[in-house]
This record gives C-alpha cells, sequence and structure tokens, in this order.
C-alpha cells in the first residue's frame, strides 16, 4: 500500500491512497477505454453509423450547453475578438478605401448591366428563376485549430437543414452541411481539406476545382491549361455536379508567390452567423414518393427560436 | 463521506467548462485554438495527480468525446489524448507520491506535450495529410504558459471547496 502526502483536507481514502488492487483494476479500465476510443476514430474513419450516431446525439445535447456558456462569457469573448480586430483594422481601412473607389466604378456598369439583361429577358420571355428558402442560423463552436475546419451551427433536421445544404454567410460561400442533428449541425467549411467546389474563375469563367487544404486560402485544381486567370479575378461556383447552386460568390484569386491560389470571402475567424440555403442536390432530392408520404403525414417544417428563414432568388 | 459528496462535482464541474471553453468560437489564429483544446488536458492531469477517485476514467472518455465533437474533428482523438494523460497522473502519483511541485509541473508539461503529441499524430495519420509543426509548438507553448494558471485557479477551487478532515477538528477529550 502506497501512503501519498495529502493535505489535511484530504479524506482518509485520499491520504492512504489507492491499493494495488486498485492500481492494476485502473490500469485495465484505462487500457480498454484507450483501445475503444481508438476504435472509435477507425470506426469513424470508414463512417460506421454507431460513430454518426454518437456524434449527432453528443452535438445535440452539448450544442445548448456551449450556446449558454458563449453568453457567460460573451463579455470575454468580445473583448478578445476586439483586440484582434484593433490589429487589422488600419489594414482593412486601407483595403476598404481601394475597394470604395473600385467599386464605384463598378456600380455604373452594373447598373447599365442590369438593363441590358432585363431588356434580353423580356426579349427571350425567360421564366423566373425558382427562388431559394434559406435559415439563419448562430455559429456556435471554433474550427478546431489546425486539424479541422468545420463548426456547429445551431439549426438541424427540426428546422429543415439537411446533409448536403449549401451554406453561405454575408460575404460569400462558406461551405456544406455535413452532418445532422436534430437540433444542429455540422458544417464543413470550404477551406477543409475535405472540401472541393466546382468554381468558376474570372471574365472568361474559366471551370476548375476549389481545394481546401486546412489552410487560409485553398488550392485552384483541374484549371485548365491558357485559362489566362489572373490574381484579382473573382471565385464565383459554377453549379457544375448539382452540389451548390450557380453563381454563389467565393472568393477572389490571389498570388501567393508559388501558385494562385483563392482568398475566401467569407470571414472565417468571425463567422457569427451563416444561412442554409434549402438547395436539394441531385443525390438529395426527395422522390415524389417521399414527398407524397410527408405531404400524407402533415409534416411542416418546422422553425427553431434562434432561427430565420426567408427566400433568395437564384444569382 | 460529507466531504466527498461536496468535492464529487468539482472536477467534473471544472473539466466540462473547460472543454465548453475551449470549443468556443473565439475567433484567433489555428494556434490558439489548440493552446485551448489542451486546457482540459491540463485540468485531466491536475484531478487525476490530486484527486483521482473524483474523477474515473469514464468521465474522461465522455469529456473527450464532447471535445471531439466540438472542436469538429473525429471521434476518438482528444479521448485518447486524454485517456493517456489520466493514466501518465496516476502512475506519476503512484511511482512518486510525495513528489514536490515541481515534479507536477514537469509532469504537467509533459502530459499538455503527450495530449499535442497524440492529437497530431491521430490527426496526421486519420487525414493522411501533415498537420504544420510550427502551429503545434506556438499551441503547447502558449498551453504551457497558461498551465501554471489554470493549476493555480484549480487549487484555489479545490482549497475552497473542501472542508477540514476531522484530524484537524477539535474533538472533545482533544
Amino acid at each position: 500500500m502506497t501512503k501519498s502526502l495529502a493535505p489535511d483536507t484530504y479524506s482518509r481514502r485520499e491520504r492512504l491512497g489507492p491499493t494495488s488492487r486498485q492500481h492494476g483494476r485502473d490500469g485495465l479500465v484505462f487500457g480498454i477505454l484507450i483501445v475503444a476510443s481508438l476504435g472509435l476514430v477507425v470506426m469513424n474513419r470508414f463512417d460506421q453509423p454507431f460513430a454518426t450516431y454518437l456524434r449527432s446525439t453528443i452535438q445535440d445535447v452539448s450544442t445548448p450547453l456551449l450556446r449558454g456558456t458563449a453568453a457567460v462569457v460573451a463579455p470575454v469573448l468580445r473583448s478578445v475578438r476586439m483586440f484582434t480586430e484593433v490589429r487589422e483594422l488600419s489594414d482593412e481601412t486601407v483595403r476598404l478605401r481601394d475597394e470604395n473607389a473600385r467599386l464605384r466604378g463598378w456600380e455604373a456598369r452594373a447598373k447599365n448591366l442590369e438593363q441590358q439583361s432585363a431588356a434580353l429577358l423580356a426579349l427571350a420571355r425567360a421564366a423566373d428563376e425558382p427562388r431559394l428558402v434559406f435559415i439563419t442560423a448562430r455559429v456556435v463552436s471554433g474550427q478546431g485549430g489546425p486539424f479541422a475546419r468545420a463548426v456547429l451551427i445551431e439549426s438541424g433536421r427540426e428546422q429543415g437543414v439537411k446533409q448536403g445544404y449549401p451554406v453561405i454567410s454575408a460575404r460569400g460561400l462558406a461551405g456544406r452541411i455535413v452532418a445532422v442533428g436534430a437540433k444542429s449541425a455540422r458544417l464543413l467549411l470550404v477551406t477543409d481539406h475535405n472540401s472541393r467546389i466546382p468554381v468558376s474563375i474570372g471574365v472568361n469563367a474559366a471551370r476548375a476545382v476549389m481545394q481546401g487544404d486546412n489552410g487560409a486560402m485553398p488550392k485552384i485544381a483541374y484549371l485548365p491549361a491558357g485559362s489566362n486567370v489572373r490574381a484579382g479575378d473573382d471565385v464565383f461556383t459554377s453549379g457544375i455536379g448539382g452540389l451548390f447552386p450557380r453563381g454563389l460568390r467565393v472568393g477572389t484569386v490571389v498570388d501567393t508567390g508559388d501558385a494562385l491560389r483563392i482568398e475566401p470571402s467569407t470571414p472565417f475567424d468571425h463567422l457569427d452567423f451563416v444561412s442554409v440555403l434549402f438547395f436539394d442536390t441531385i443525390d438529395s432530392a426527395v422522390s415524389e414518393e417521399e414527398r407524397a408520404a410527408e405531404a400524407r403525414v402533415g409534416v411542416a417544417r418546422r422553425t427553431g427560436a434562434g432561427a430565420l428563414r426567408g427566400e433568395v432568388p437564384l444569382p | 463521506m460529507m466531504r466527498n459528496a461536496a468535492l464529487a462535482p468539482l472536477p467534473v464541474g471544472t473539466l466540462s467548462l473547460l472543454v465548453l471553453i475551449a470549443s468556443m468560437p473565439w475567433g484567433g489564429p489555428d494556434w490558439l485554438e489548440l493552446a485551448l483544446l489542451l486546457l482540459p488536458a491540463a485540468t485531466v492531469y491536475f484531478w487525476s495527480l490530486r484527486r483521482p477517485h473524483l474523477l474515473p476514467a469514464p468521465i474522461v472518455l465522455a469529456a473527450g468525446l464532447v471535445l471531439d465533437v466540438l472542436s469538429n474533428g473525429p471521434l476518438g482523438i482528444w479521448c485518447t489524448a486524454l485517456l493517456v494523460v489520466a493514466l501518465m497522473a496516476r502512475l506519476l502519483q503512484r511511482a512518486r507520491p510525495r513528489g514536490g511541485a515541481l515534479l507536477r509541473g514537469a509532469g504537467g508539461l509533459l502530459a499538455l506535450t503527450m495530449a499535442a503529441g497524440i492529437a497530431t499524430l491521430l490527426n496526421s495519420l486519420y487525414a493522411w495529410d501533415t498537420v504544420s509543426p510550427g502551429q503545434v509548438a506556438e499551441a503547447l507553448l502558449a498551453a504551457c504558459i497558461a498551465y501554471p494558471i489554470v493549476t493555480s485557479l484549480l487549487t484555489i477551487l479545490d482549497a475552497a471547496w473542501s472542508v477540514p478532515s476531522e484530524r484537524s477538528l477539535f474533538v472533545r477529550g482533544d
């Protein structure tokens, strides 16, 4: 039996310490649980349903707790953010001044193009694009350090969110939903190394794939030779593959010195609210039978307290 | 018995709180987020060394699972890291029961290094991609700087929550 040095506030059991038998049993329990944890990593790697179920259950239970804690430590959170923002403020002012000058020029061109577009649409008698329903939700978790680029949002199945739905911020595309719980969902950001998004770049609409690598600026892959893509070109979703609607703003091409990359327009460091677009992909589109069954049982999509629904026209 | 009942929620409560704080959207650089994720490991080490029976292995596993989910990583990685830290603390306590503050501090820094190492290794294997060692080193440095602060706060809480044992109380006839 080991006798440990313990202060007066320790109980008799703590002062005497555990017996050898207890040590052995402890070691065995730890060994089993460590092996079980490693098994869980393997199960997760192969997308086993148990791992998915466990994740969504824990996610649903812990998201309200996270929201509650955030409310309590909100002043500290704001102070930390203010500190980081102040450092970036002077650079941001210069950038905004330049951008403002550039946008004034674009405004005139946009008005002109709008008139032309309206005239052409009237000429072609084109049908109105369908409108996209969206839901706005709060981001409740961090991105996960250097290992992952994903966040939890406070809307899930009960609010009508489904796996694969695209998610936008006020400035552009943020990512897509990869896992859905009852009241929460996991959003895979465009910068994650598992993210691949078909994009069109620049005025020539060069087709390529934006490939995340867990860094701040995703790579441009499968860009055809002679595409004439340059730094400063705008990047939008191309809609190819049907995963994302066409024309969502993604970011801008930047030259990092050794390669061209995409700087996302969404500020992932300060992502507070995002909008989930109810855009059913080809794979996830609800079949007619399912729609009929849904209508029979009278299931209505409900809106959560922290969520806002709306409609936007397809870009 | 009364004393244990009063203290029982403290390790679990502080660990849960740090898991939630570490998972919040602080909006800093990557190394800061990783440094925050290491703080629950410091808490596990502290309580496993000081009051191991109040932080049993299944609780450590549960905390790791929640941290895995809230940090949006694969399940099982932080579980493994926290369990190894808890086991290390118990082994240290067994090998050097009269160890001083210096030994405990060195053990704590080793525990943080092990947790960061395990999380980095398993994440790299999982994604078959290497994580920038510079970021991990920065995060580890920040966590090591924060470690004495966290430990001091936990020590204060532990002392405040505890009531003197029967040995230090005046009993009729003493």
